[in-house]
């Protein structure tokens, strides 16, 4: 940080000037340290039973540890990575930004909410130092709340205090896009990762407080034993299932959707192409967000749920797929004829579709009555999710990250590295991964700490693919880090982007414009000459 | 027409004795009408706190909005799709 030119970076050195920031930039590199080390510390727990599962008997672990182990994991990578990871960080520190603002409408809160994060993340890791929890990170009723001898009360409530911050990060970008957009940014104009995290928003705030009130719940079962899901003192475990689903499969919507948000922003980029159908995107993202809170019912097919709930909610599941198709024709249909340039970000951008289409296609699978009976709660889940997840939410998120990497720090990574990078992640996320498709249709359950020695050649496989994505995620920490230091300036607009963010400064000035930007053109105008 | 502390006081107040309403009809059976009862009570308490303790009385069209999709979502889509489960077992038993 050698250039006179002050910015958000060098407005302050001191820790107080971090920790006591309201600056939604240095918020979301605040978010952005503690997403990823947590990331590290969820990934950890999977490098640990991936090398477990590496022979059938393993004894590697002790079977309960096995069973904390993939809690941890599961808890540490839905709630405190990949919920909060595209929002928190990408989210706050562009928000304001795309729409020409200078800072999101009530950045005490915004500061508020990170805190909240890390109270929360401290609580349901402490909860793990002291000896962990083990009922999975679903945390399924009666087992939760009366059976499980381990830290069950501290997690839910570490997980519960997070949600807040989750629903005030979800107000504070809801009014900031209504109030605070820049002269001639029509609703219409919005680019489509506002509009993502917009829906995405709205789903913090209706589906986290119903979550909290579940989690709530079992802990007042486990402490109080009032009679809620225990069906002992007259309570109905299924209904612990229908309320955690219900924020639970929105959640992974809350994943999936602003991740489609950066897909959209980086497709047209390095495409060069007007966004195909920019309205048909608008309004996939709000059936999506919307469908997303009608299909929970489809993780309860072979849990006792009526055979009448089960067909509605199969039906439902079936109909979220057409958004979600939409959005694909339309990335794709946004390539054809493009100038397609493959830096970093496009190749995660590609990734991605490739991905999210096996996850969503596997799902429908799923969503199937009569399939999801002989294949439920198998490895062919876990693949199922993890394309989604990992192949859909991280790819996205890694590619955003290379994507505003020079808007973030002002400097450039190594472009060949980061490709490097990415075809590693890609190819050790299919091996990891794939397999799992067919050894869970061949009948290997999920959360078993053992195996039949049959099964043994695919989760050799897997195991090795995990190796390899370990590595390809450590790759960009150490560039990353390096470039922000080190990197060579990256200028205003290395990649000739369309969007507000990218008309002014890098590392923006604190107040993110020197003068109010007003807005006359449609988005993603690359056709138009003005990007070259 | 009332404001400031007074109003809230007033609306305190009229909570106050809808709990009480609540606890004295807990007490009176009336058959079917129990639940109707104390749902209708239950209601009443409601939209006092949100329209003068959330003060959504006086409030724009984008935090009407917000409670009206948190609304449809609760009581539509989570009470209605979840009691589909419910009464749907006896329906098709399987």
């Amino acid at each position: 940080m050698s250039d006179a030119r002050a910015h958000y970076l060098n407005a302050g050195h001191s820790m107080r000037s971090w920790l006591l920031t309201k600056d939604h930039k240095r918020i979301a590199l605040l978010y952005l340290a503690s997403v990823t080390a947590l990331f590290f510390v969820g990934g950890s727990a999977a490098v640990m039973f991936r090398l477990q599962l590496l022979t059938p008997h393993g004894h590697l672990v002790l079977p309960e540890t096995y069973n904390k182990l993939f809690t941890l994991h599961g808890i540490v990578m839905v709630f405190f990575f990949l919920v909060p990871a595209v929002p928190t960080v990408l989210g706050n520190f562009l928000i304001p930004l795309m729409i020409g603002a200078k800072d999101l409408a009530f950045p005490r809160i915004n500061l508020l909410s990170w805190y909240l994060f890390i109270a929360g993340a401290a609580l349901a890791l402490g909860a793990t130092l002291y000896g962990g929890v083990d009922t999975g990170w679903t945390f399924y009723t009666p087992y939760s709340s009366v059976f499980s001898n381990t830290y069950v009360v501290a997690t839910v409530m570490g997980i519960f205090v997070a949600g807040f911050s989750s629903i005030l990060t979800g107000l504070n970008f809801i009014v900031t896009i209504h109030k605070m957009r820049a002269p001639g940014l029509r609703w219409f104009r919005l680019p489509l990762f506002v509009w993502a995290i917009y829906a995405t928003s709205f789903m913090f705030v209706l589906a986290t407080p119903v979550l909290a009130m579940a989690l709530l719940l079992v802990g007042l079962e486990r402490v109080l034993h009032l009679g809620i899901f225990n069906p002992a003192l007259g309570g109905d475990p299924l209904l612990f299932q229908h309320f955690f689903w219900f924020y639970s499969h929105p959640a992974v919507y809350i994943m999936v959707l602003p991740a489609m948000g950066v897909i959209s922003e980086l497709i047209p980029c390095f495409s060069r192409r007007r966004l195909f159908g920019y309205e048909f995107v608008v309004m996939a993202t709000f059936g999506i967000a919307f469908l997303g809170f009608l299909v929970w019912g489809h993780h309860m097919f072979v849990s006792g749920q009526s055979a009448f709930a089960g067909l509605v909610f199969s039906f439902l599941s079936f109909v979220v797929a057409v958004p979600s198709a939409i959005k694909v024709f339309n990335w794709t249909a946004t390539l054809y004829k493009g100038r397609i340039r493959f830096h970093t970000p496009m190749l995660y951008a590609l990734g991605f579709i490739g991905l999210f289409t096996i996850g969503g296609l596997t799902g429908l699978f799923l969503a199937t009555l009569g399939v999801d009976v002989h294949v439920h709660d198998t490895y062919f889940v876990i693949a199922h999710f993890h394309y989604i997840m990992v192949g859909g939410s991280v790819m996205a998120y890694l590619g955003g990250i290379h994507y505003w990497w020079p808007k973030i720090s002002g400097k450039m990574y190594p472009d060949a590295l980061g490709r490097w990078a990415a075809v590693l992640i890609f190819v050790g996320f299919n091996l990891t991964f794939f397999p799992q498709f067919i050894v869970g249709y061949l009948g290997m359950p999920r959360r078993f700490y053992m195996y039949p020695p049959e099964f043994q050649v695919y989760n050799v496989f897997s195991t090795a693919g995990a190796s390899i994505l370990a590595l390809g995620y450590l790759l960009p920490l150490g560039y990353l880090l390096w470039s922000f230091w080190y990197g060579p300036d990256a200028g205003d607009n290395p990649w000739g982007a369309s969007g507000l963010e990218w008309k002014t400064s890098s590392p923006p000035p604190v107040r993110n414009f020197e003068t109010k930007p007003v807005v006359d053109e449609e988005p993603y105008d690359y056709e138009g000459g003005r990007y070259g | 027409m009332t404001s400031g502390p007074r109003l809230y006081a007033m609306v305190y107040a009229a909570l106050l004795f809808l709990l009480g309403a609540t606890f004295v009809i807990a007490r009176v059976d009336l058959g079917a009408f129990n639940t109707v009862a104390a749902l209708a009570i239950a209601w009443l308490k409601m939209g006092l706190v949100v329209a003068y303790f959330m003060h959504l009385r006086d409030a724009d069209r984008l935090d009407a909005m917000l409670f009206a999709s948190g609304f449809v979502m609760l009581l539509f889509v989570l009470l209605a799709l979840t009691l589909g489960d419910y009464f749907g077992r006896v329906w098709l038993a399987g």
